[in-house]
């Protein structure tokens, strides 16, 4: 399996952490927050759109609004999969940076 | 302000796919209507703007990435479709893979045709000369000038840049090089401006200096491997027969290109060491002129005619002879007019013409059946596709669906038809007649002309039952299956009627075309054909061991006569310029031939009136000749014995007249001839009669007496049947190529009326079965298919009737002697259409009708 890459990887834990309310436009003021990078909107739904067709995340369409110009939301959710990679890289992670000498000179 | 939003959704819109638009929209709204609250319309308006730059190249890039797989989804639905539908995609893909692989060698063949002379940078500009002859009331054309002619036609008229001659020695050439002999078959003397006309590179050697050594000797490629190995041979030497020798100074791979000249050997003009063939009255060189690029070529004839007069003084008659050109571009297809053009039978545009449209036909027919059986299919398919739709499948999908589909089976056709123009190349040879080279890589002109039809056809093909499926009605899909069985039925039905009117129309074609062959074979001559055997001998050999040689021969038990001639049937001819002795305004082209005493017996013609040469030729004085009974209506001689007419000069009197015989082939009338005994020729043939028996042994004795008597001659045998025969080469190929192409488009045909044979079995199951339960027999199922397809082969061979008989009346017209259409071909070649029919669906038939309606009427 590939791994996840970085920015994948920074979405999925995004839409983890915002739990049941992670549709696009929160997902990317919280990414962009928590990274203190810019993130275009383009950007987040061709991450989003990616992760979904890996099956990493389930989508689920929500209301309606007159906010929304009567469009609606989708909500994300992190699928059995995408914790799956999740924990993949993660152990990756550790493994890559175990053993290593500190790197806070 | 709203126009701006409008301009900024409309860009969003185009960046993104269907299902995210929906969702970047309602997010970017959302946003930008709280920044709108809080901040201003500025504020959200270049928010907007920011958004919208910044995301797209991101929303490209997943639109990319979402067609890419789409397409991918497209193709692998696509083959799942074609290996469900084996049937139908085994016989689609083959039909368009014969079909393709027909249609590009012709259009190869064609290509090649058409290019015949073009590598050469000047074409435009360069002209063959061209002898009109009008003595006869007829024109005549010729291509010979005297060798000399070249020369001063470069200096005489200012718009000639290069002229170039080009004189093929008449028989093999016989090279010696180490003790060991070779014959070169086209030994052709040129000049030194040869390259400046003409762009052939040279493998060795180089074109300025090539021809400029008058003992220079350029040689093909073919050639020089023969004698010397794959080694460079510059500066070997070669000595002819005459002892001459020549160096070797150039070699050209001549089977790169499609010229009209060919030649084994180039030497220098000065290297023609016979008095003869150097005189201003021996025409026998090709004239080629390039001219300036803005000179009017149609002023060149009067200019050359002036020239020609200035320098050979005697021979040219007012008013009888006129000089034209011909631009070097048209010289291979359209030199039909020319009567000794030594192209003729290499090249026709008419041919052109015809082979064009087989090939149209021939893809057509493919097509055809590809459209069909997709179209018959797609109803059978109807309920995969009413599927499609209930769980929402858009008509813009199902479409590309089909069009996917139909555009994979014909790349993939396109793939396996190159594949096998590949691997049959050397077949193709056999058909055509020569050679024809597929190379797709340097030739990519012909390649995109190549894709660009398969992808047309696979665009087409898939068109119509894509719009037509798509069409379809769920509801109407799911309740009743036969709904769909008449979808699309006319225009089916009106092109399995254009198929197979080409298909009766090709079996007809060729049906006329093997009869007329079979009648120009088994038709009378006029004369013997059988047991004849020729070998030419050149003049100085032959001089004053006439008698030595016929007597030494004629004591061979096995030869039964022997003559010595200046003509064989089938081969050049000689024709002069002959009056009525009272009535010298009148002048008439007759065939000359020098024969002997044995000459009328050894071919067992009949002398109608008067008599034969006498067997004690000084009887027969220089001054008599026998005529052939056309030559007598020609010139309207009433009791011809004894009367004289004037040809060379001198009175002759007619001693006999000869039954007429077919001179020439049968493309012509039988022509006027003349046989006279004294006239001297550069070489005869000596014709024998032999016994057939023990050939090898008859060849051996003649063999021997021949060495003895002519030690410096060869005995090059050959018989006079073959010889005739190949007067019909091209007539042969022909029919050959229409047969094996006539082949095809049946192959196509059954292909496809098995193909929807098959389809309407299929679609009928049930209906058959109900039939079968209420009592239908075996023959009445039949019955019910035959009837389905009767009318249409009806329809087509009353189309194909007509139409083919036009063309093969055109065709006919070719020959001088043809036989009639009549209803018999083409009942022949409509029972044999039928035949091929009703086998093409009697599988389909069979089946259902032996088919247990048990098991079709549970099959819903």
């Amino acid at each position: 399996m590939r791994l996840l890459s970085r920015k994948e990887e920074m979405i999925l834990l995004t839409i983890w952490r915002l739990g049941d309310e992670a549709y696009g436009l929160v997902i990317g003021e919280k990414v962009a927050e928590l990274s203190g990078k810019y993130w275009s909107i383009g950007a987040v739904y061709d991450v989003l759109d990616r992760l979904s067709e890996k099956g990493y995340i389930d989508g689920r369409l929500g209301e309606a609004s007159n906010d929304r110009g009567g469009k609606r939301k989708k909500y994300y959710k992190i699928s059995l999969h995408g914790i799956e990679a999740l924990k993949e890289l993660n152990a990756v992670h550790e493994q890559m940076w175990n053993g290593l000498p500190s790197i806070d000179t | 302000m709203k126009l701006l939003i409008h301009i900024f959704d409309f860009l969003l819109k185009r960046f993104s796919t269907d299902e995210n638009y929906d969702l970047i929209a309602g997010d970017i709204k959302e946003k930008y209507n709280y920044i709108l609250e809080n901040k201003g319309a500025v504020a959200a308006l270049s928010w907007y703007a920011f958004q919208i730059s910044t995301s797209a190249p991101n929303l490209a890039a997943a639109k990319f990435r979402r067609s890419i797989s789409m397409l991918g989804n497209y193709i692998k639905t696509a083959f799942r479709n074609i290996k469900w539908h084996k049937t139908v995609s085994i016989i689609n893909i083959s039909g368009l893979v014969i079909g393709m692989a027909a249609c590009f060698l012709i259009l190869q063949y064609v290509n090649d045709e058409l290019n015949y002379d073009k590598f050469n940078k000047e074409f435009n500009n360069i002209y063959r000369v061209i002898e009109k002859d009008i003595s006869n009331g007829v024109e005549g054309y010729d291509v010979y000038l005297s060798g000399n002619a070249a020369e001063v036609l470069m200096d005489e008229i200012p718009e000639v840049k290069v002229a170039v001659k080009f004189f093929k020695w008449y028989e093999n050439k016989s090279l010696k090089v180490d003790n060991r002999e070779f014959e070169i078959k086209q030994f052709v003397f040129t000049n030194e401006h040869f390259f400046k006309m003409f762009d052939y590179e040279l493998k060795y050697g180089s074109k300025s200096s090539g021809l400029a050594d008058p003992n220079g000797i350029i040689l093909t490629e073919r050639i020089s491997n023969q004698i010397f190995g794959n080694e460079d041979p510059s500066g070997k030497v070669l000595v002819d027969d005459r002892g001459d020798s020549f160096i070797v100074t150039g070699v050209i791979d001549d089977s790169k290109y499609l010229s009209h000249l060919e030649f084994d050997a180039l030497v220098r003009w000065e290297a023609n060491k016979y008095e003869w063939a150097r005189m201003w009255n021996s025409s026998l060189a090709t004239t080629y002129l390039l001219i300036n690029e803005n000179s009017d070529p149609s002023l060149l004839g009067e200019k050359i005619l002036d020239v020609i007069k200035k320098y050979e003084q005697q021979s040219v008659e007012v008013g009888q002879l006129t000089y034209d050109v011909q631009p070097l571009s048209d010289i291979h297809l359209r030199s039909e007019f020319i009567s000794n053009n030594p192209e003729v039978g290499k090249g026709d545009i008419n041919y052109i013409y015809v082979f064009s449209a087989v090939a149209i036909l021939i893809l057509l027919t493919a097509f055809i059946n590809f459209m069909n059986l997709t179209t018959a299919n797609a109803a059978v398919r109807a309920k995969e596709v009413g599927l499609r739709k209930v769980i929402g499948a858009k008509r813009a999908q199902l479409i590309k669906q089909f069009l996917g589909e139909s555009m994979i089976i014909s790349t993939f056709s396109f793939g396996l038809a190159v594949l096998s123009l590949y691997s049959l190349e050397p077949v193709f040879g056999q058909i055509f007649g020569k050679v024809i080279e597929i190379d797709l890589i340097n030739n990519y002109e012909m390649t995109l002309v190549f894709a660009g039809l398969a992808l047309a056809i696979g665009l087409l093909a898939g068109f119509y039952p894509a719009f037509i499926i798509s069409q379809f009605n769920p509801v109407s899909v799911f309740q009743n299956k036969n709904a769909m069985r008449n979808s699309g039925n006319v225009f089916r039905k009106f092109l399995v009627v254009f198929q197979f009117s080409v298909t009766v129309i090709m079996i007809i074609s060729s049906l006329v075309i093997y009869y007329q062959l079979n009648y120009m074979t088994g038709k009378e001559v006029g004369f013997n054909t059988e047991q004849i055997i020729f070998s030419k001998v050149q003049e100085p050999v032959l001089e004053g061991k006439d008698n030595l040689i016929k007597g030494r021969l004629q004591q061979l038990s096995s030869v039964k006569d022997v003559s010595i001639t200046n003509f064989v049937m089938g081969g050049h001819r000689v024709s002069t310029s002959i009056k009525k002795e009272n009535a010298p305004d009148k002048n008439i082209s007759a065939n000359l031939l020098r024969i002997d005493n044995n000459y009328i017996d050894l071919y067992g013609m009949e002398i109608v009136e008067g008599r034969n040469f006498n067997d004690n030729l000084s009887e027969d004085s220089n001054n008599t000749i026998l005529v052939n009974e056309m030559l007598v209506k020609m010139l309207d001689i009433k009791d011809p014995i004894n009367k004289k007419i004037l040809y060379w000069g001198e009175a002759k009197t007619i001693i006999g007249v000869v039954k007429d015989f077919h001179f020439g082939s049968f493309h012509d009338k039988i022509e006027p001839v003349l046989f006279n005994i004294d006239s001297n020729w550069l070489s005869y043939s000596i014709v024998m009669k032999v016994t057939t028996a023990d050939m090898p042994n008859t060849l051996a004795g003649i063999e021997k007496v021949w060495v003895e008597v002519f030690p410096e001659a060869q005995f090059n045998y050959k018989f006079l049947d073959e010889n005739i025969g190949a007067m019909y080469n091209r007539d042969r190929q022909t029919a050959k190529m229409v047969l094996y192409f006539a082949i095809i488009a049946i192959t196509i045909a059954c292909l496809g009326l098995f193909g929807l044979s098959s389809y309407t079995s299929e679609l009928r199951t049930k209906e058959i079965g109900v039939r079968k339960v209420l009592g239908a027999t075996t023959q009445d199922i039949m019955k019910l298919f035959l009837k389905e397809y009767s009318s249409v082969i009806v329809v087509a061979n009353v189309i194909a009737w007509p139409v083919s008989y036009y063309f093969m009346n055109k065709w006919l017209e070719n020959f001088a002697y043809r036989i009639e259409m009549n209803s018999e071909l083409f009942l022949i070649g409509t029972i044999t259409a039928l035949v091929i029919a009703v086998a093409a669906i009697s599988y389909n038939m069979i089946r259902s009708a032996w088919s247990n309606p048990v098991n079709s009427i549970r099959s819903e």
